[in-house]
């Protein structure tokens, strides 16, 4: 061993245990003469399999910064173009409307009305077997989807008293009519479908409401069929 | 890279004091009595922590699958317990086992004696007020809700203040080194050591004292979380199995070469890693393709270093049967190199549509700073303690019963909870299953986490229970080396023991 | 390896190129980006939260509720999110300019609520949820939230605010469920979230 040219400052221990270090060098040694050589480094050269493999991803990985980097800007978020998004014009009869009215009432009416139309007894009325949806006209349903309806109201006989939202600024017409077909014709519910143009009929209708929603006697009074 | 070319090379790696005459072994000895109060301080620290983190880690769980369970009063909710125990688990018992740790790796590599360790056990008293002081916060709603840094930004000044009191002992103890060669540990503690308060300084910045506005925020918040696993319990893991697996078989770390690439590698690809937290998320693309990539090109690191660590192994594994140090590094080593994998190929953004934002991302997480980190911590811990103690371990079995509960605890933690959360992924992607169903589905695998999360609270708790019984201990002139076996092996291993702990 | 100086240069610059290309590039290229100009309502995108919605939003923040609710919408093609009609289009950066922390979150044990304002509007259903989820959610994993409600002998006249709770969920007779003020800011910040306008970087339906 070379002794460091400086030698090393005594051991600051503390001084309550100063009594102690004959005794614990002795001790010490007993676990210290167990113990290995301090760690070193052997030579082995490196894999040339690994330098294969390293370099292939490196290769990877050039190819897919250069293919994937939206152009370096900051409003790019799709990977797989370098500018703006072009605004997507759906082709028309692309939307499935079962599919769409089925999806809109999972994200949009399920959470009260439930995914079985039963609603919550005392809280959401039900849909299923409802005598407000299971109508011939579909007037009164669209008003109360872009309106909202609140207040006290009776169906099927039971009565309720809690407030619906407006979905005016929400959801498209497109939505409206395919929600309310599928709500009409799922859970037993055979009422006949709601057609697009409907919806947009009673939208511009009762524009001047705005987001006020309806009562059950003001629905009352308007015709079942405008 | 020629290993016959270089004799001189050969010579450079060799530290010059590699004997066992006495004055070396009179020089350990001095080096573990400095670091004796400092070191075990934070070890005892660190384990109450771990104590407090594992019942907060038992309370989430349950709460997962049992929402109503003490739901009534706010400082328990779920969503309070959960930072809580991630925040204790950090920065309470992680972090201050790790320092721990690199302190003494730091002292008995650079031959050098640990200075200021008074100074350095005030600072830890003041580092575990400010977790105190974070957990609180955190429970009384002071959360910053920012992932991986909740402890609201008083608790963060005091963290940081006690941290650099501490660092800048360890960092001493290598600028004053008297073995000037730097063994592999070295580079990761100092680089470790040097990148956390960078990491955590930038972030609190940032984040929390003056912060950045809109979605820098989500760059800035995954740029840190995801290196303080990469940059500081990853060098810190790294460098206790650089150091055990060869200094408890007694044996050379297998390449140089490998050492150096992993390390450079290492440090030149993960820190840029982060954003893959973000993908299909409000990033500009560019960002997280780039962190993609260095995800991606993490294989080469960690590939290097599993080479290196198994063919130092190779040959050796019996001697797992009597080293609980080796035992518990060694399999911290294994889930390093699956865990690092795992995290590349969760970043490649077809299989990052299903797992994200589920179950799969959590079992990930606790097999990196688990399966990896803490049993790397343990494995440590049982190879410090003694030397600082000067006493034995009091008992083999709770060593066994420590391993065997926490190694498959992680497993049945993390294979199931991997299982459930790609289910939940796939179902969550297919809009005609309704969302309520993804919850239900994930339920079973939730409850087998609670019960792999009891395992290991059995484990923790035996191990703590050893360490309070080391401590306590009567020192007596010689103990025996407690073997690492079944009791009715004893006798017939006892030879190898003596050397092999 | 002998050099320190050396080392540590190397463990430098590597730290700092990810500090700068990860959080100071990012702040230099979109830290500045301003609100924009909805053409069809000509009012500014996006507007501050405020009033009982601002507060609210410190109690999603304090209650974690990140910890199971992601509030990013992922793109047309890249999982289900805007057929799950979490949203019109996917989330870009200029959706967060206000949020101080931005809650983006990475779980999804719940739904998405980026837009949950636009998708359930409902006061009356969010009251009953944070009470107790299990009244509209059968089967969810949501903890209640009963400390934001305060349960209190009915007065001279029952509160127009009370809960209408029925069947297992019933208060005793004579008692009645009603929102604390803290309950009402958290309703009134879920019903904020909303961001369904198109930008010109992110048109709708992508």
């Amino acid at each position: 061993m070379n002794p460091p040219s400086n030698p090393p400052p005594a051991p600051k221990l503390d001084p309550h245990e100063d009594h102690e270090l004959h005794d614990v060098m002795q001790i010490h040694t007993a676990i210290l003469r167990r113990e290995k050589a301090e760690p070193q480094e052997g030579l082995e050269p490196m894999p040339i399999w690994l330098a294969a493999l390293f370099g292939a991803l490196l290769l990877w990985g050039g190819y897919y910064l250069g293919r994937y980097n939206g152009g370096f800007k900051a409003l790019v978020f799709d990977e797989k173009s370098s500018g703006l998004p072009i605004m997507a014009a759906k082709p028309p009869g692309s939307v499935d409307m079962v599919v769409l009215g089925k999806r809109t009432y999972t994200a949009m009416c399920a959470p009260c009305h439930q995914e079985t139309g039963l609603g919550l007894p005392g809280q959401f009325p039900p849909l299923a077997g409802s005598d407000w949806v299971n109508t011939a006209g579909h007037a009164r349903l669209v008003r109360i989807v872009l309106n909202g309806l609140t207040g006290p109201m009776e169906v099927n006989g039971q009565p309720f008293n809690n407030s619906m939202p407006p979905w005016r600024d929400s959801i498209t017409d497109e939505q409206v009519a395919a929600v309310l077909t599928y709500v009409r014709q799922s859970w037993g519910n055979k009422a006949p479908g709601v057609p697009i143009d409907d919806v947009k009929v009673i939208r511009d209708k009762t524009k001047e409401r705005a987001n006020q929603p309806w009562t059950a006697d003001l629905l009352k009074a308007t015709p079942e069929s405008e | 890279m020629n290993s016959q070319s270089s004799p001189s090379l050969r010579q450079a790696l060799t530290p010059s004091d590699n004997d066992s005459s006495p004055e070396r072994k009179a020089l350990l000895a001095e080096i573990d009595a400095s670091c004796r109060r400092p070191v075990l301080f934070m070890f005892a620290n660190g384990l109450l922590w771990l104590m407090a983190g594992t019942a907060l880690a038992l309370l989430t769980s349950y709460k997962m699958h049992s929402p109503n369970f003490l739901a009534d009063w706010s400082w328990l909710t779920f969503g309070r317990v959960r930072p809580a125990h991630l925040n204790t688990m950090v920065y309470g018992f992680a972090s201050q086992v790790a320092i721990g740790v690199a302190i003494w790796l730091m002292c008995r590599l650079g031959r050098v004696p640990f200075m200021q360790g008074g100074l350095v056990v005030g600072a830890t008293i003041f580092w575990n007020i400010g977790v105190t002081v974070g957990i609180v916060g955190i429970l009384a709603g002071d959360s910053t809700s920012i992932e991986w840094l909740e402890m609201p930004g008083y608790a963060a000044y005091i963290l940081f203040i006690a941290y650099a009191l501490i660092a800048i002992w360890a960092i001493i103890a290598f600028r004053f080194r008297r073995e000037r060669h730097l063994y592999v540990s070295q580079w990761y503690l100092l680089a470790a050591l040097f990148w956390f308060p960078w990491l955590y300084s930038a972030a609190n910045m940032m984040l929390v004292i003056d912060p950045v506005r809109g979605t820098v925020q989500g760059a800035v918040n995954w740029w840190f979380a995801h290196n303080v696993l990469g940059l500081w319990f990853t060098p810190i893991g790294l460098a206790a199995i650089y150091y055990f697996i060869p200094k408890v078989i007694g044996r050379p770390i297998h390449s140089y070469f490998l050492s150096t690439l992993g390390f450079w590698s290492l440090a030149l690809f993960y820190n840029w890693a982060g954003i893959h937290h973000l993908i299909g998320g409000p990033m500009p693309a560019w960002l997280i393709t780039v962190s993609v990539v260095a995800s991606m090109m993490m294989i080469i690191p960690v590939v290097t270093v599993a080479i290196n660590h198994h063919m130092t192994m190779v040959g050796h594994f019996k001697k797992l049967k009597y080293s609980p140090t080796l035992r518990f590094i060694v399999f911290g080593a294994m889930s390093y190199t699956v865990v690092s994998l795992q995290g590349s190929s969760m970043a490649i953004r077809s299989l990052n549509e299903v797992t994200h934002f589920t179950h799969y991302t959590i079992a990930h997480a606790h097999l990196g700073v688990y399966a990896f980190f803490t049993m790397v911590m343990f494995g440590s811990m049982y190879y410090i303690v003694p030397r600082l103690a000067l006493r034995e371990w009091p008992s083999a079995r709770l060593i066994s019963i420590h391993f065997w509960t926490t190694a498959l605890g992680i497993l049945l933690y993390v294979v199931p909870l991997s299982v459930g959360g790609v289910l939940q992924g796939l179902a969550m992607n297919n809009p005609d299953i309704p969302f309520l169903k993804t919850v239900e589905l994930t339920k079973p695998y939730l409850v087998t986490r609670t019960f792999a999360g009891i395992l290991m609270t059995v484990g923790h708790t035996v191990f703590a229970v050893n360490f309070v019984w080391i401590l306590a201990r009567r020192r007596k002139a010689y103990q025996p080396p407690v073997p690492f076996i079944a009791a009715g092996l004893q006798q017939e291993a006892g030879a190898q023991l003596g050397k092999d702990i | 390896m002998k050099y320190g100086p050396l080392l540590f240069l190397g463990i430098f610059l590597t730290l700092a190129s990810s500090w700068v290309g990860l959080t100071v590039i990012p702040q230099m290229q979109f830290g500045g980006l301003q609100t924009t100009k909805i053409e069809e309502t000509g009012r500014d995108y996006p507007l501050n939260t405020w009033g009982a919605a601002s507060k609210g939003r410190e109690l999603y923040r304090a209650n974690g509720c990140i910890y199971c609710h992601s509030q990013q919408v992922r793109p047309q093609g890249f999982g289900a999110d805007i057929e799950r009609g979490w949203g019109t289009r996917r989330s870009v950066s200029r959706d967060y300019l206000y949020d101080k922390p931005v809650f983006l979150g990475t779980m999804r044990t719940g739904p998405d609520l980026t837009n949950i304002g636009q998708r359930q509007p409902s006061v009356d259903w969010h009251l009953s949820h944070l009470y107790d989820p299990q009244i509209t959610s059968k089967g969810s994993t949501m903890p209640p939230y009963r400390f934001l409600f305060e349960q209190r002998k009915i007065g001279a006249k029952p509160s127009p605010d009370a809960l209408k709770l029925t069947g297992e969920f019933a208060t005793p007779p004579g008692y009645e469920i009603v929102p604390t003020e803290n309950a009402k800011d958290l309703v009134a910040y879920l019903l904020s979230l909303r961001a369904d306008a198109a930008l010109l970087e992110a048109p709708l339906g992508k």
